[in-house]
């Protein structure tokens, strides 16, 4: 945790800032987290993965998985702060919409729409560089595209798809 | 799961329906009872909210409760933590906000960490690898499929429509050709104002 290059103000305010493209319901921490710290490598791909799926495993907010990628990146400490970065923009959104509510819908209105576009690309960009690594097969291609449409036109659940996706690996290791 | 825009009063004009002697404990129990019982984010917690919120507690009116589930998609913070807070709020302001949102984010965070410590993939041997690889698998179809719900959830005339996905594609391939994201998302925003004004988030 000592020999860590990201400090607890840098894991705070990265978080913090990367909660900004969450507008409209996207989840803006993925694509920033990996371009600040997976990218660079001070985040391995396989850790990041794994505390995403750990979130999608969760119950309530999936923000849930930002404690996991807090306590890789600084230990404990690092994972108060990821918890803390993620939860300030919800504390003053939430004041500032309680009370500006009125004021506020026409502005942010106009940035839902385009942000929605936005928000995809970059979750597009997170994707990507979480698959280049990897060096998918062309059988992992498939199934990772089958879940993509199962997931826009069957609403399918994460947790399935993590919690399948487990046990297929898990078979596959056993009888391979 | 409840998509509908919220056309009875706003948050604003609303008045919590008992809000008199709600405790921080008590909203602090409640909140992470939610936190540790909802799966599948906001709009599928719906149901579960009413019964917790208006129909348990008495603390919201289903109004209140559509009113702030909308206001809580114009944040920038994931939805559920800002619904959260916004109750929070609205039953003791800033106090009550902190600790809603500490409280509903609690279970996941907690159970995250767990796993992140005990269930570390690269300290355990044996079929944690592979088990990792196609997690990871699982995980990418996963965001490609919410990158696509995205595009999809967003409803904009024809050739808005279109130079929103061009704009999505474009913010996605500078930032893999190693723009700085920020960057990208900030330029595709600016853009996007200017060119996309007509439609509306299906999402809300």
């Amino acid at each position: 945790m000592n020999d860590s290059p990201v400090g607890f103000l840098e894991i705070m305010a990265v978080i913090f800032v990367s909660s900004l493209f969450s507008v409209g319901g996207g989840n803006g921490p993925l694509a920033v987290i990996q371009d600040r710290w997976v990218n660079p490598g001070l985040l391995e791909p396989s850790l990041f993965a794994w505390a995403l799926a750990l979130g999608y495993l969760s119950p309530g907010p999936k923000a849930g998985f930002l404690s996991g990628i807090g306590y890789y990146m600084y230990g404990l400490p690092g994972a108060l702060a990821a918890i803390i970065g993620i939860i300030l923009p919800a504390l003053f959104g939430a004041a500032a919409v309680s009370y500006w509510f009125d004021r506020l819908q026409p502005v942010i209105r106009r940035i839902s729409l385009p942000a929605g576009f936005v928000i995809a690309g970059m979750i597009s960009a997170a994707a990507w560089n979480l698959a280049k690594p990897m060096a998918l097969a062309p059988a992992e291609i498939l199934v990772a595209a089958g879940i993509s449409i199962l997931i826009v036109w069957r609403n399918l659940e994460p947790a399935i798809v993590v919690i399948g996706a487990a046990i297929v690996g898990f078979v596959w290791w056993a009888t391979g | 799961m409840t998509n509908e825009p919220a056309k009875s009063p706003t948050a604003a004009e609303l008045e919590p329906a008992n809000n008199g002697h709600v405790s921080l404990v008590e909203l602090g129990v409640t909140l992470f009872r939610i936190g540790a019982t909802s799966f599948g984010g906001l709009w599928a917690g719906t149901r579960k909210l009413e019964k917790e919120l208006v129909q348990k507690k008495g603390w919201l009116t289903v109004e209140e409760q559509r009113a702030l589930m909308v206001a809580a998609t114009l944040i920038p913070a994931p939805k559920f933590l800002s619904f959260g807070g916004m109750v929070g709020f609205r039953l003791r302001k800033w106090p009550g906000s902190i600790v809603a949102l500490f409280a509903i984010l609690a279970p996941p965070a907690l159970l995250v960490l767990v796993g992140a410590i005990y269930l570390n993939p690269q300290l355990l041997g044996g079929p944690m690898p592979t088990i990792s690889r196609a997690v990871g698998v699982g995980v990418i179809g996963l965001l490609f499929g919410n990158a696509l719900h995205q595009i999809r959830s967003t409803k904009v005339p024809g050739k808005e429509r279109v130079i929103g996905i061009v704009l999505g594609v474009s913010v996605a391939s500078a930032a893999i050709m190693g723009v700085p994201l920020i960057v990208a998302a900030l330029v595709g925003l600016i853009l996007g104002v200017c060119f996309i004004r007509r439609g509306k988030d299906k999402s809300k």
